[in-house]
């Protein structure tokens, strides 16, 4: 019986009527990343990749893949302005859903995102930390399955003594959905 | 909506209260203006962070010293190549480069420099001539003041330095 019932779950996942129990989108995204209250690192860009599931109609889980490009700092030194190597930092993440996320029209959310932050730099270490982000997003899914998605995202990596390096991240993107979820 | 709300509200409450929203990246730059040393006449400079206005009133919310080095315009008054070395130590009695060596830390130490000649050490650079981060951090964080002796290789040897320690740091409550 069970093995039955596992049977007719997978085939329904993948059958026609996934279309209208789940959705899945992937794309890729483009934005910046703006440290804040952060000496150590300039804005930059960012970009990455993101694949989304929505089970259900209020709720959806997901996976990132971010690079971010900082700008170099610069300093007044005693032999004029000097700068140093703003980095990049790489992070893979999982994320969570609260809102509408599936379904053509305008979808707004909220996520919470968990993921690592590999920070490399000319001539230092690499630094390793965990990071937490949060924020708002909007997408705009057209019946042609793509999507247009506006997210800003508060991104906290504590740096394990009550302190912590903070950026406001942002960034427009692209999704492809396969299936268009619960309406 | 309203599950959409509490959840924003526990995710802002639960960094406040873990103190992660209350704290920024500070850089400061401080002269250590060591000037001439000689295998006869080592100088060394007493390094007090706590003239720096933004370290002193930071002192007790340091939560962690993110980077530091030093840049450093080094001349070489002798006719051969030297390497100088910069040390730290909290005594400031040491006279010789064998009780340099032995007693106190080494923290830098330069590429060679031309016999009558200077080089530049800039901030990108002088990351990669940093030693005993780990303790350097200790005095940073810890203790705020210190010695600095400028040392060379081979003896004998007569150098000028000019130099600046770059501290980047975590503060908050």
């Amino acid at each position: 019986m069970k093995v039955k019932l596992l049977a007719l779950l997978i085939v329904s996942v993948f059958s026609a009527g996934a279309y209208a129990i789940s959705d899945i989108s992937i794309g890729p995204f483009f934005g910046m990343n703006m440290p804040l209250a952060n000496k150590d690192a300039k804005s930059g860009t960012m970009i990455g990749l993101q694949a989304k599931y929505s089970p259900i109609s209020f709720f959806a889980v997901g996976a990132h893949y971010q690079g971010r490009k900082y700008g170099d700092p610069s300093e007044e030194f005693f032999y004029g302005t000097d700068t140093k190597d703003g980095g990049s930092v790489t992070s893979l993440g999982l994320d969570a859903y609260l809102g509408k996320t599936s379904g053509t029209g305008v979808n707004f959310y909220l996520m919470g995102s968990l993921g690592t932050y590999k920070w490399k730099r000319e001539n230092q270490g690499e630094i390793s930390k965990t990071t937490y982000s949060f924020g708002p997003g909007l997408e705009i899914v057209l019946p042609m399955n793509l999507g247009v998605e506006g997210r800003a995202m508060f991104d906290i990596a504590p740096t394990g003594e009550s302190g912590s390096w903070k950026s406001l991240l942002w960034f427009v993107g692209v999704n492809y959905h396969i299936g268009l979820g619960p309406m | 909506m309203k599950r959409i709300i509490y959840f924003g509200l526990v995710a802002v409450s639960g960094l406040v209260i873990t103190g992660c929203l209350l704290t920024g990246q500070i850089t400061i730059v401080e002269d250590v203006n060591i000037g001439a040393t000689t295998n006869g006449n080592i100088s060394v400079f007493h390094l007090n962070l706590n003239n720096n206005e933004d370290y002193a009133d930071n002192f007790d919310k340091i939560k962690s010293i993110d980077g530091v080095s030093f840049v450093a315009k080094i001349w070489n008054l002798e006719d051969s190549a030297s390497t100088a070395k910069i040390y730290i130590s909290s005594n400031g009695s040491y006279s010789t480069t064998d009780l340099v060596e032995d007693n106190a830390i080494k923290i830098l130490e330069s590429p060679a420099v031309p016999g009558n000649d200077s080089i530049l050490i800039g901030w990108n650079d002088s990351y990669r001539y940093m030693h005993n981060l780990d303790s350097l951090f200790h005095y940073v964080k810890d203790v705020g003041e210190f010695y600095v002796y400028a040392i060379a290789s081979p003896v004998p040897f007569h150098d000028s330095v000019r130099a600046q320690i770059v501290i980047t740091m975590t503060v908050g409550n």
